[in-house]
């Protein structure tokens, strides 16, 4: 069949002739009865085929997206040289520390690079960061410590891993008095709630009649810095998202819950934990079950104590709603660090909370004084 | 490349008789593949063509180096020598290289043969007998005997060395140090002391209670806002003035990291290399006076 393209039809279809019947010269127009068609529209499959294509597409995309990501091909020569002329490694180092060659030493004498990175006690870490940032070192005393949870992101689903998330954890106790605490509005049911509420620390409290007022505009929340709602007015929240906007508490977030007066004390005096992952690029393999979060603890002169506290109520509320069913555990490692520290001055911690299998196989065959098999590496 | 590599092997830096022979192959990997038709193959003046602008992509090839380590090799000690072990002892040495460059050819080792264990008479001390807390342990001592310490003090804050301070600058160079190994002379320094910079003195770290290992310090001052600044290049084979007096020939004779021919290379690094070879052949003399003259 000729094709003669759309514009031929369409100008075939709507070229004005003139007909000579008639009183007078009309131009009408004329559809010629040529028996073939050039339209695009009679050259797609049906709806139905194409759907089912379309989602054949997609898995095959998706699978071929995975392939690459576990078997990704060899870089081009030119970009090899244009990295090893740069410095940069040309395969990217791994995000997470390998220790499959490696064993923990024996020695007390020994080089970091030859064997499992040593996990020190909470306040022996801080004790050693206390001496590298004193005013005869880094002069650094007085800065923030900072907790780099590692966490693993995977579900218990073959292939499937979490995404990035916001999580709000408490802080026991502050290191800096100048920074105001939040101000709360908490929305409960009950008299009972309201007078728990009030007395964990929030500005404002109600129910129902509350949310009237808010939406009537008869109360001012403009100096609210969070909204708090108990679980059964949680449906009611919607009707409110035209006042109060990103401050709304929806459903799934930290913001509504059973537990009020938990939640007043985490977004009271809390912090906002962000837990991200690493883009994959030239120097940052593709690691999607790997994610991290910075979480300041306190200050270096601050009691130890205290901030294995702020630490511990971190990790709670990080672990929260977590699957237990995925394998690994989640929190994978703990690093305490100072803002742009030097590497020598980062220190891995033991903590109850830790998923650390090689370091409680350690401990179990310490603890059975069985002899380990000592294996060490020649390079990092 | 090619051309490069052969020059880099027959540079004076790697003379055959200061190293020991050792297999090792060229791997050549074409990273295209030839034309298969005769038209488009390269003509002989094309090939013979010096020019810059020839790239014939067929003709480039991926070299790669491939060595076999060499075997460990078993010495006989004829004096003593710190890292490896009293005169008459029998030790196994992983490295020929370095068995040859720093035992061997100075003339305070021989190969541990049966005519020269013989020659050697009594004295002998088998290879079991080494006494020696583990084996990774000796290894950490002979790394720790050729590694300067770098320790970075602040350049104007009131400061004490401390063995906590010591145990920190071990970690900036991947060293886990206990503190309680670590003992300072008996002389406290403090600063900040500009006569104090660059210069050097001598501690000693044990490795599991057993081996008592000398390690030389070097006092540096440090600008905190330079601290992720790289240090100059070959740092740690210059030669210093002792901080200690009485160090000074306990600091002389303690052995010295090998300079990379890289290092050597670098501009300006010729009178280093000089002091170098002059405190070798004296270290090497040294020790060679103090082997008893019947063996």
């Amino acid at each position: 069949m000729l094709t003669l393209g759309r514009g031929v039809w369409r100008s075939a279809c709507h070229a004005p002739m003139t007909a000579t019947w008639g009183p007078a010269a009309v131009t009408w127009p004329v559809f010629f009865g040529s028996g073939f068609h050039t339209c695009a529209i009679l050259e797609r499959a049906r709806r139905g085929t194409r759907e089912r294509k379309a989602k054949v597409a997609i898995a095959n995309k998706k699978k071929k997206e995975d392939r690459l990501r576990r078997h990704p091909p060899p870089l081009p020569d030119k970009i090899v040289l244009k990295l090893k002329s740069m410095g940069l490694p040309v395969t990217p180092k791994p995000l997470r520390a390998d220790e499959s060659n490696k064993s923990f030493a024996t020695d007390d004498v020994y080089q970091l690079f030859r064997y499992c990175y040593q996990r020190y006690e909470f306040t022996e870490a801080v004790r050693m960061m206390r001496i590298h940032f004193s005013p005869e070192v880094l002069d650094r005393s007085d800065d923030l410590i900072y907790a780099k949870v590692e966490v693993n992101m995977k579900l218990p689903k073959q292939g499937r891993y979490m995404d990035e998330f916001n999580k709000y954890v408490a802080i026991v106790h502050r290191w800096d008095d100048t920074v105001l605490e939040k101000r709360i509005c908490a929305f409960v049911p009950t008299e009972e709630l309201e007078a728990e509420a009030l007395a964990a620390g929030a500005i404002m409290t109600g129910g129902p009649e509350l949310i009237q007022n808010i939406m009537k505009g008869r109360v001012d929340v403009a100096e609210v810095d969070h909204f708090l709602c108990h679980d059964e007015l949680a449906a009611t929240m919607r009707t409110m998202v035209g006042v109060l906007r990103e401050k709304t508490p929806l459903k799934g977030g930290d913001s509504v819950g059973t537990n009020i007066k938990k939640m007043i004390q985490v977004f009271k005096s809390g912090m906002e934990v962000q837990v991200r992952k690493v883009k994959p690029s030239l120097v940052a393999p593709n690691e999607p079950d790997y994610a991290f979060a910075e979480i300041p603890i306190g200050k270096l002169t601050q009691d130890p104590e205290e901030m294995r506290a702020n630490l511990d109520s971190a990790l709670d509320s990080l672990l929260e709603g977590q699957s237990k069913k995925a394998s690994g555990g989640f929190i994978t490692r703990l690093i305490l660090k100072l803002e742009d520290g030097p590497f020598y001055t980062e220190y891995s911690i033991d903590h109850p909370l830790l998923s650390d299998e090689k370091l409680r196989n350690h401990q179990k065959a310490r603890s059975e004084q069985i002899q380990e098999p000592i294996r060490e590496t020649t390079g990092s | 490349m090619l051309a490069s590599a052969t020059a880099r092997t027959l540079s004076r830096w790697s003379r055959p008789a200061c190293s020991v022979s050792s297999r090792s192959y060229w791997k050549l990997t074409r990273t295209s593949l030839p034309p298969r038709h005769p038209a488009e193959r390269p003509t002989a003046e094309q090939l013979n063509e010096q020019s810059e602008n020839f790239h014939q992509k067929d003709m480039i090839f991926r070299a790669e180096r491939v060595k076999q380590p060499g075997l460990p090799v078993q010495v006989l000690m004829l004096t003593d020598v710190l890292g490896y072990g009293p005169r008459g002892q029998i030790l196994t040495v992983r490295n020929p290289n370095i068995a040859r460059q720093e035992l061997i050819l100075p003339g305070l080792a021989v190969y541990a043969r049966p005519e020269n264990i013989a020659d050697f008479g009594p004295g002998v001390i088998p290879e079991d007998q080494l006494v020696m807390s583990t084996v990774r342990g000796r290894a950490t001592m002979r790394t720790l005997l050729h590694t300067p310490l770098p320790l970075s003090l602040h350049h104007e804050n009131p400061w004490t060395v401390t063995p906590e301070i010591v145990h920190c600058a071990f970690r900036r160079i991947q060293f886990q140090v206990p503190i309680e190994v670590i003992e300072l002379p008996d002389t406290p320094i403090s600063g900040p002391d500009p006569d104090k910079q660059g210069k050097e003195f001598l501690i000693h770290v044990t490795i599991n209670g057993v081996e008592r290992v000398p390690v030389r310090v070097v006092i540096h001052h440090l600008n905190p806002e330079d601290a992720k600044a790289n240090r100059e290049l070959g740092w740690q084979h210059r030669f210093r003035e002792p901080l200690f007096e009485e160090q000074r020939e306990a600091l002389a004779m303690l052995p010295r990291p090998p300079i990379s021919q890289k290092t050597a290379e670098k501009e300006g690094f010729r009178p280093i290399l000089t002091q170098y070879q002059q405190w070798a052949e004296r270290r090497q003399a040294r020790l060679r006076s103090l082997i008893p003259p019947e063996s």
